[in-house]
Parts: structure tokens; sequence; C-alpha cells
């Protein structure tokens, strides 16, 4: 081995520990965060769900515990101490090795948990950790407690000798965090959350705006002749179409002109049909027979036909 | 039961004028609305696939799977039902299973007892249910053996008591039983109470009204969403509905606004706590949802019927074939989930749901 290699090997040894700090304060802030939103301690408590009932809230609280002090004495002793290079050693060396069996620790009671319950998520980042614990989790466990375990006696970190050894030990460091990130199920979690837009089935758009948007369309102006009623008598929804029939009369016969509404809040798209008005309400109301001309130009013109796209192309075109 | 529990009076139900403007087809007096929806949207975006049957559709008893009537006459080979449509003679071939409590030869069903069956064909029933009944909710009150669990704004409040023997295996899943924490079991419906036997679920680890939030999605909502699927007590619905309470009815059109502000410690507005954990696509009482069981492999599309968003409070998964991603997608009328072919002491069943086009 070269030089250059034993010394990558080196600072690879010292970055471990920056690193290991990083998860573990990074976990202890999520499931501080979800305790608070949730307001109960309970919610942090999904690692130890295989403890017996009365130890998991203090196995929970000892859990984030350990990974806060263990995060602050990583960080600290991996650089400058006041208390001298023998006490700074030491206290390094407790801290890493503590760190790598609570990651064995971890591996232990991931295999544990992905046994006997099968449908529970680690939580070991909070909400982002929902999904059943698999393969993926337990090898990352193994990972850190590999990383904590030698980075034990590890130098100190230095600034690299030259630039070239500074791009091999970015390039070794870039490696570590790839095979974590491709062990850890809570990034693409995270990614959904940083690109989130509200899907427009869950849209939540009052009804009042919907009939202002619909009396304000051509389809609006175009039906509105036929209504007999400008208040609907039925208003509801199904994912992204609001949907509003109105009573009404056409060529001499009691019809409901029905209008669906876009989940948008600006100009939102409007369809409409009439339908004749079934006189026992049964399922199954049928169409007046519609010629299929351009639009009406006066009472005496046969009603309009308007040919719909399918739903999912319009959402491609919108 | 205790002077506690007993002020309470049994099965509490909730005024009706909370649910003015909340849906429920089987509490409407004008239903045929309801009904009406699907051909009024497939009159703008065209009716689904040829030869599918509007979900309101009424079966002929030849195309049901699922019965349900009042034993009248019951032998190791015969059972004899009085049904809405009359009197019902199912065969009882060697091989039925029966359910009263637990796993018990079909003699051992009483007369007068309540049962739903599954028949394998016309005439021969393959599975029995008799008396079974489930309580899924809130713990409001505790004492000793007994609970009072609130099942939501519109089911009220109902009595629990857990059986001799039923302590142990219900206290392992459930281990939280006090007031705050949620509750699903499955028992024998009694007299103005509940004696559960089984556990349904496991406890969730949160309070009922703090469940975790649903996971983001960008775009749009999936066509298909996986997840568990439970049943519920007819309660008020007609006998027979074959529909389902759906836990994302649109909040602006149902059910919402329309709960009054209750400060009762431990009673949880399900409608107050989020979507829940799963994100479905905002429907209504009427529209249309094809449930395929993944468990059974039967298909069914079924009409919305009520409001089920108590079940948004439960993010469990359902292991009866796999494990199902997590949160509850529907909760099915006892009729349709034994149509579909889930079996009612399991509780749930692996499900995909999709709107029917």
């Amino acid at each position: 081995m070269t030089l250059g290699g034993g010394q990558i090997l080196s600072e690879l040894r010292g970055i471990q520990a920056p690193l290991l700090a990083v998860v573990l304060i990074g976990a202890f802030a999520a499931k501080s965060r979800r305790v608070i939103s949730a307001r109960s301690v309970d919610a942090a408590a999904s690692p130890t769900a295989l403890f017996p009932v009365r130890l998991r809230r203090p196995g929970a609280i000892a859990l984030c515990a350990a990974e806060l002090v263990l995060g602050i004495a990583l960080l600290v002793t991996s650089g400058p101490f006041p208390g001298g290079p023998d006490l700074k050693g030491t206290l390094a060396d407790y801290s890493r090795g503590a760190t790598a069996i609570l990651f064995l620790t971890a591996m232990a009671v991931l295999y544990e948990l992905r046994g006997r319950r099968p449908e529970a998520g680690c939580g070991c980042f909070g909400d982002l950790s929902h999904t059943p614990v698999s393969g993926r989790s337990i090898a990352r466990s193994g990972l850190l407690s590999a990383g904590a375990l030698v980075s034990i006696g590890a130098q100190p970190l230095r600034i690299p000798g030259s630039p070239g050894m500074a791009w091999l030990l970015v390039a070794a460091v870039a490696v570590e965090l790839t095979a974590l990130a491709v062990l850890s199920p809570e990034l693409g979690e995270l990614m959904v959350r940083l690109g989130y837009s509200e899907p427009c089935e869950v849209r939540r758009i009052p009804v009042s705006r919907t009939l202002a948007s619909l009396r304000t369309s051509a389809q609006w102006r175009r039906y509105k002749r036929h209504l007999t009623d400008l208040e609907p008598s039925d208003v509801w929804r199904e994912g992204c179409w609001r949907y509003a029939v109105f009573p009404g009369v056409a060529e001499g016969r009691r019809v409901d002109v029905v209008f669906a509404v876009y989940t948008k809040l600006r100009r939102p798209p409007v369809r409409a049909a009439i339908v004749d008005a079934a006189a026992d309400d049964a399922p199954g109301g049928f169409f007046i027979p519609p010629p299929r001309i351009a639009p009406d130009e006066g009472a005496t013109k046969p009603l309009p036909v308007f040919v719909q796209p399918a739903p999912r192309d319009l959402y491609d075109s919108l | 039961m205790t002077a506690t529990v007993q002020s309470h009076g049994g099965q509490v139900r909730q005024s009706a004028n909370f649910r003015h403007g909340c849906d429920n087809y089987g509490e409407s007096a004008d239903s045929g609305r309801y009904a009406r929806r699907s051909s009024l949207r497939a009159a703008i975006f065209g009716a689904g696939a040829a030869g599918e049957a509007s979900p309101w559709a009424t079966r002929p008893p030849a195309a049901r799977k699922a019965l349900s009537g009042v034993v009248a006459d019951v032998s190791p080979h015969v059972l004899i039902l009085r049904t809405q449509a009359g009197e019902e003679r199912l065969t009882l071939p060697p091989d039925v299973k029966a359910w009263r409590g637990s796993t018990v030869p079909a003699a051992a069903i009483r007369h007068d007892d309540r049962v739903i069956v599954r028949k394998a064909r016309i005439g021969c029933a393959e599975r029995i249910w008799a008396q079974i009944g489930r309580v899924t909710g809130t713990i409001i009150e505790r004492e000793g053996s007994e609970l009072l669990v609130d099942e939501g704004p519109a089911k009220g409040r109902k009595i629990v008591l857990i059986g001799k023997g039923a302590l142990r295996p219900i206290l392992v899943r459930f281990p939280r039983m006090e007031p705050g924490f949620l509750i699903d079991v499955i028992g024998l419906r009694q007299e103005g109470y509940l004696l559960a036997l089984t556990p349904a679920t496991a406890q969730p680890p949160y309070r009922a009204d703090h469940p975790p939030a649903p996971p983001l999605v960008s775009g749009h909502i999936p066509e298909h969403i996986n997840g568990t699927v439970s049943w519920h007590e007819p309660g008020e619905e007609p006998p027979g509905l074959l529909g389902l309470a759906y836990p994302a009815l649109d909040p602006e059109t149902n059910c919402e606004h329309t709960v009054p502000s209750r400060h009762e410690h431990f009673v949880v507005d399900p409608h107050a706590v989020g979507p829940g954990c799963v994100r479905l696509p905002h429907l209504s009482v009427g529209s249309a949802v094809q449930i395929h069981n993944e468990c059974s492999g039967r298909s069914d599309v079924l009409p919305v019927t009520s409001c089920g968003a108590p079940s948004r409070l439960f993010c469990d998964r359902c292991v009866e074939c796999g494990t199902s991603p997590r949160g509850r997608i529907a909760d099915l009328t006892v009729m349709a989930f034994v149509e579909l072919g889930g079996n009612l002491e399991d509780g749930c069943f692996n499900a995909t749901l999709a709107v029917a086009k």
C-alpha cells in the first residue's frame, strides 16, 4: 500500500466520527420533531416497539438522549479539545465505541422487529421512517457500526496535504454517503416532501368558489336559459372534478343540467351535459338524443353536443 | 355493568341534528339522489367499461354470495334462515365453517341468532358467522374489563365487555387499554354491548387524536391505491347493503363542518385530525369505487354509502396475505366484506382501491 493510500484510509477513518455525529443528531432532531408535533413521547417509541409496554417510553427517552449525547461527543472530540490530547483521545475512543455498540444493538433490534412486527416502521428518523423494516435498514445500521468501529483510535481530522489527496478524500466520502443514501428509505420520502404540490384529487376548494367559477364560464352562459332554478339541486365531488346539478326544462321536457368543474382556483375547465330528469330518480337517466351540430344559436335550434376528452387525457393537457 | 359505564345508558347515540348536511345513504330520505350521481357523471365523461353494471343495481339472489338473516332452525345438515326476502334453506356440507365467538360446529348456532352466510353455490353455505359484532374507536372510559368506546360522530358510543379468557390476547395487541387510545375488537353482539373476544388489529402506538401525517404525493394520486380494508356493523344501514364507508369524503360538501365542537375529554372528532395516513382522492356518497381483495382475488364495484372518517385514525397494516401498505382505504359494510371473500373474524384483508370510471 502506498503512503498516499495509507493516508487516505487514515483520513477516511477520521471522517467517520463527524459523519456519525450528523446521523445521530439528525435522528434525534427527527424524533424530537415528531414528539413535539404529536405532543406525546409515545410518538418516538417506534424503535422500542418490542419492549414491554412500561419500558417503551423510558426506552425511547433513553435512545434519544443517547443519540444526542453521542452525537455531540463525536463532534467535540473530532476537533480541537481543551482537555489535552490524552483526555480527548480517551473520550473519543469511548464515544466511538459506544456509538458502535448503539448501532450494533440497532441492527439486532431491527432484525427482531422485522420478524415479529413486519408491519412496523423503525422510526429511526421520525415521520420519514414509516416503511416496514427491510434489509436496507439493517444493512445501514451495520455500515454505521462498522464506521464507528474503524474510527476508534483514528487520528484527528487534518487538512489534506495536497489537492489530489483532498479530491480522493472527497470521492471516498461521496462513495460512503452514496452507500448510506442507497440504504436509506427515508431519502425518497424526503425528496417527495421537498418537491410537493398538492394533487388536484385532494385540493380543498370551497363550493362557493366552484359555483362562482361555473357562473362565469362559457358553459354556464350556454345552458343557463334551460335552468328553472339557479341554485343547484345537488353538489358532489369525485377526485379532480366537482359536479353541480341544476333542474331545467328543454324541448318541453324536465331535464337535469349537470356541470363538472375542475378543482383549480383560476379559470378551471368546465364540462356540461343535459340529462333527462328521471321521474323516480332511479339511476340510469337517459340522454336527450343530441344532434351532432355546432353550438345552438337560438331556442329553435337543436341542443349542442360536446365531446369530452377522457379525464386522464385532460390531466395531461393541464 | 358498573355505575360509571352505566351512566351513559348502554348504546348511546348522538343526536341526529349533527348530521345535517352530512351525506349518508342509509339514513337519508333522498337516497335516490346519491344513486343518480354515477349516471350524471357518466353523462359528461362517458360510462365505464362495456357491460359494467351500476354499483347500485340490485343483484339477483343467484349472483350474491353473501346472505344475512335470523336462524329459524339449524341441524347438522340444514340451516333455515328468515331473511328479508322470506325463508331460505341452506345445505351445510361437512366442511362448512361456523363462527360463534370461535370456530364451532354449525349445529352450535342457536335459534334466533343473527347470522351472515357466505354461500359456496346456490343453496349451499360455505361459511357462517353468528352474532358477530365489532367495535372500532377511541376508549373514553375504562372500568376493569368494561370499556366505553366512542366510534365517531355518526355511530356514537358503544359498550364493550372483554370476555373472560380474552383479556390476555386482547392486551397483547392493545397494551394501552386506557382512555384516549384506540381499540378495535371483534366479538359476540349482545343486547346493548359487545362481548369482545378477538383483537382486530394491533394497537397504534399514538394517541387517537395524533395519527401520523400522510405521505406526500406529487402529481396525481395513483389510480390504484393499496391498503387495508375493514368492515363495520350495519347499525342503521339497510340490511344487505353492499357499499363502503369512505375515509376521504369531500370536506366541503360532507361531514367536515357539521360536527359541533365537543370538548369532552378523550372524545376525538376524526374530521379534525387531518386526512389520516393514506392519501385518498376526495369522493362523495354515491361515487363508485372498485375494490380488489388481494387475498381472495375477488373484485367488485361498490358505491360509497357513508362517511368513514374514523378509519383515518388507524394507520395499521393488514397481514392476512403479506403486509399491506399502511392505512385503511375503505370500511366495507359487513355484506360487502363477505361478498368480496373476506372472513369477518380476521377483521381485514389487503386490498386495492380504484375510482370506477
